[in-house]
C-alpha cells in the first residue's frame, strides 16, 4: 500500500470506523483513540496490507482494541442505559431511540455484530474474520441478538 | 346407605351427577317411591343436566400444534433479514410471508430490529493524513554543478593572479621614434630593485607591485607606439641575423639598445634567469640606451639570444588579450581594475575550455558577472 492509497483509506474509511467504534463504547475521546490507534497499526503495517483489504484490517484492529478497551476500563456506564420501571414512564414515540435501547442491552460482542452486519454490510464469513469467531457462531450470536432486540421492542411498554 | 327426609337433597344431587352406583340409585328411586312428594323436586333437578346438541365445532387443524416448522420459518425469517439466503429460498420465504399472516407479523416485528446507519463524520482526519518528505535531487545536483564550476573558476582565477605576480612585473616598451625600441630584461625576483633608466626616454612601465618605481607618459600615444612595435618585433622574428642587428646598431637613430648583461650599472643579473626559459606572457623590457654605450659596437651572440627570447616572448604573447591594461600609466587606474582583470581572465580559460562565447559579462553558473 502506497503513502497516497493510505490517505485515500483516511478518507474513505475513517467515519466508519469511528462510527462503529463510538456506537460500542459511547465515549467520544475514548473513541477517537481507537480510530487513531487503527489508522497508527495500519500505516506501520502498510507493506503487509492490500489496497483492497484495508477496510476489514481497520475494522479488525478497531475491533480488537475497542475490546482490550472494554475489558481494561470496564466501563458498565452507557448513555441512555435504564431499567424497565423507567422505560414504562418515558414516552416511546422515537422508534430510533428505543431500537438504541435495545441496542445497548446487549453484550459487546452481540452489538459488534449487529453493527457490523447493519452498518458496514459485511456477510457472516467476513464479520467472522473480523471478529474472530466462525460463521456458525457468528449466525448464532446475531441471531439471539436479533431476538432479543425483538423481544425488547414488543413488550406492552416498548410497543412501536 | 340410610335415606331420609332430612339428607335426601344431598343423594338426589349425587344421582343427578351420576355419582352413585347402581344399588344406591335404586335405594334412591325406593325412597322417591315411598315419599312421592319429593319426586318432583328430583325431576326439576334432571332438567339442568345440559345435552349434547349445544357443543360449537371447531377445525381441529387449527388446534395441532408444529414447534419444529415455527423454528424453521423464524430462522428463515432471520436469513432473509441477514441477506444470506440463496435467490431461490429468498423466493420462497416472500411467498410464505405473502400467503401467511402470522409468518407476515413475525417479519414485520424482525424489520424493525434492523439498525441504519448514521451519518457521522470523524473531524480529525487531518491527524491520520501521512505526508513523507521530497527529495529533489535535480536541485542538488544543479546546486553541486554551480558550485564546482563557481570553485574551480576562482581557482583559476587564483592560480593566474599568482602567475601574473612575479616581483616587480613588466612592460612597456615606448618610444616615440618608431624606431626606438627600448628592451629591458627584467630578470630580478626582488621587487625592491629598482630598474635603471634615462629619464631621456619615454619609457612605459606598468608595475603590479606598487613599490617598484615606474614612470608614466601619454598612454593614448603609448598605447600605438606599442601596437607598431610588437609588430616590428613580429617581423624580426624570423629575419633576425646579425647584419640587421648591426644595421640597428650602426645607425645612430636608432636608440635601441641592447643592455649587455654583464653591463655594470645593470643591476646583477643571474646567468640562470637568461639561459632559463622565460614564461610565455612575460614581457621583458628594455632599458633606455645608455649615453656612454658605443652603439657601434657588434652584438655578441649572447645579446642576440637574449633578444630573440624577448622578441620571442613578445609574439608569443597573446594580441587578443586586452594588454592594453598593461600600459596604462596611472597606477590607480591599474589598481581599480584589478578586479577587472581577474574576472577577464576566468572569462577567457572559460571561453577555451568551453568554447562559449559569451557577452560582455561572465557567466558562471547561470550568473553573469559584469566585467565591466
Amino acid at each position: 500500500m502506497t503513502e497516497k492509497q493510505y490517505n485515500e483509506c483516511v478518507n474513505l474509511y475513517a467515519d466508519n470506523v469511528y462510527r462503529f467504534i463510538l456506537k460500542n463504547l459511547r465515549h467520544d475521546e475514548d473513541s477517537k483513540d481507537v480510530v487513531q490507534g487503527a489508522f497508527e497499526k495500519l500505516w506501520i503495517n502498510r507493506d503487509q496490507v492490500e489496497y483492497i483489504k484495508c477496510k476489514s484490517y481497520l475494522f479488525t484492529i478497531a475491533y480488537h482494541q475497542m475490546i482490550d478497551h472494554i475489558r481494561k476500563n470496564k466501563r458498565i456506564s452507557l448513555k441512555g442505559n435504564f431499567n424497565d420501571n423507567e422505560s414504562s414512564e418515558k414516552p416511546h414515540a422515537n422508534t430510533k431511540r428505543i431500537l438504541e435501547e435495545a441496542l445497548a442491552k446487549l453484550n459487546e460482542t452481540q452489538r459488534s455484530l449487529v453493527m457490523l452486519k447493519d452498518y458496514e454490510g459485511y456477510n457472516y464469513f467476513e464479520i467472522g474474520q473480523i471478529t474472530g469467531l466462525n460463521e456458525s457462531q457468528v449466525k448464532v450470536y446475531l441471531h439471539r441478538a436479533r431476538l432479543q432486540l425483538r423481544a425488547y421492542i414488543v413488550k406492552p411498554e416498548n410497543v412501536i | 346407605m340410610n335415606i331420609t327426609r332430612d339428607n335426601y337433597e344431598m343423594y338426589f344431587l349425587l344421582y343427578v351427577d351420576n355419582e352413585l352406583s347402581a344399588l344406591e340409585k335404586e335405594e334412591v328411586d325406593l325412597f322417591v317411591c315411598q315419599n312421592h312428594d319429593l319426586s318432583r323436586e328430583l325431576e326439576l333437578l334432571k332438567g339442568t343436566l345440559l345435552t349434547s346438541e349445544e357443543q360449537i365445532f371447531i377445525p381441529k387443524t387449527l388446534l395441532y400444534k408444529n414447534a419444529t416448522r415455527a423454528e424453521s420459518v423464524q430462522q428463515s425469517l432471520l436469513l432473509h433479514l441477514d441477506n444470506e439466503l440463496s435467490e431461490a429460498d429468498a423466493a420462497t420465504v416472500k411467498s410464505q410471508i405473502a400467503s401467511d399472516a402470522d409468518i407476515e407479523a413475525e417479519w414485520l416485528i424482525l424489520q424493525k430490529t434492523r439498525i441504519y446507519p448514521d451519518k457521522i463524520v470523524y473531524k480529525f482526519k487531518r491527524s491520520l493524513y501521512r505526508h513523507s518528505d521530497k527529495v529533489f535531487y535535480m536541485r542538488i545536483w544543479r546546486a553541486a554543478a554551480a558550485a564546482v564550476i563557481i570553485g574551480a573558476g576562482i581557482y583559476i582565477a587564483v592560480s593566474l593572479s599568482d602567475k601574473d605576480l612575479p616581483g616587480d612585473t613588466i612592460a612597456i616598451t615606448k618610444s616615440n621614434n618608431p624606431a626606438k625600441q627600448v628592451i629591458k630584461d627584467i630578470l630580478t625576483t626582488d621587487s625592491n630593485k629598482n630598474i635603471n633608466y634615462t629619464e631621456k626616454d619615454p619609457v612605459a612601465i606598468t608595475s603590479k607591485n606598487p613599490n617598484s618605481a615606474e614612470k608614466t607618459l601619454d598612454a593614448n600615444e603609448q598605447k600605438n607606439n606599442i601596437a607598431d612595435k610588437i609588430i616590428i618585433a613580429k617581423k624580426q622574428e624570423s629575419n633576425i641575423q646579425k647584419a640587421v642587428l648591426n644595421n640597428i646598431n650602426k645607425d645612430e637613430r636608432n636608440e635601441t639598445v641592447l643592455q649587455n648583461v654583464k653591463d655594470k650599472e645593470a643591476p646583477e643579473i643571474d646567468k640562470k634567469n637568461i639561459e632559463r626559459d622565460l614564461p610565455v606572457n612575460d614581457i621583458v623590457v628594455v632599458s633606455p640606451p645608455e649615453k656612454d654605450r658605443n652603439m657601434n659596437t657588434p652584438i655578441t651572440d649572447t645579446e642576440i639570444s637574449v633578444m630573440k627570447e624577448s622578441v620571442a616572448s613578445l609574439v608569443n604573447f597573446d594580441e587578443t588579450s586586452t594588454n592594453n591594461r598593461f600600459l596604462y600609466m596611472d597606477e590607480e587606474k591599474v589598481n581599480r581594475s584589478k578586479i577587472g582583470v581577474l574576472f577577464r581572465k576566468v572569462k577567457r580559460v572559460v571561453e577555451r575550455n568551453t568554447k562559449i562565447k559569451t557577452s560582455n559579462g561572465l557567466r558562471i553558473g547561470g550568473f553573469e558577472f559584469a566585467v565591466k
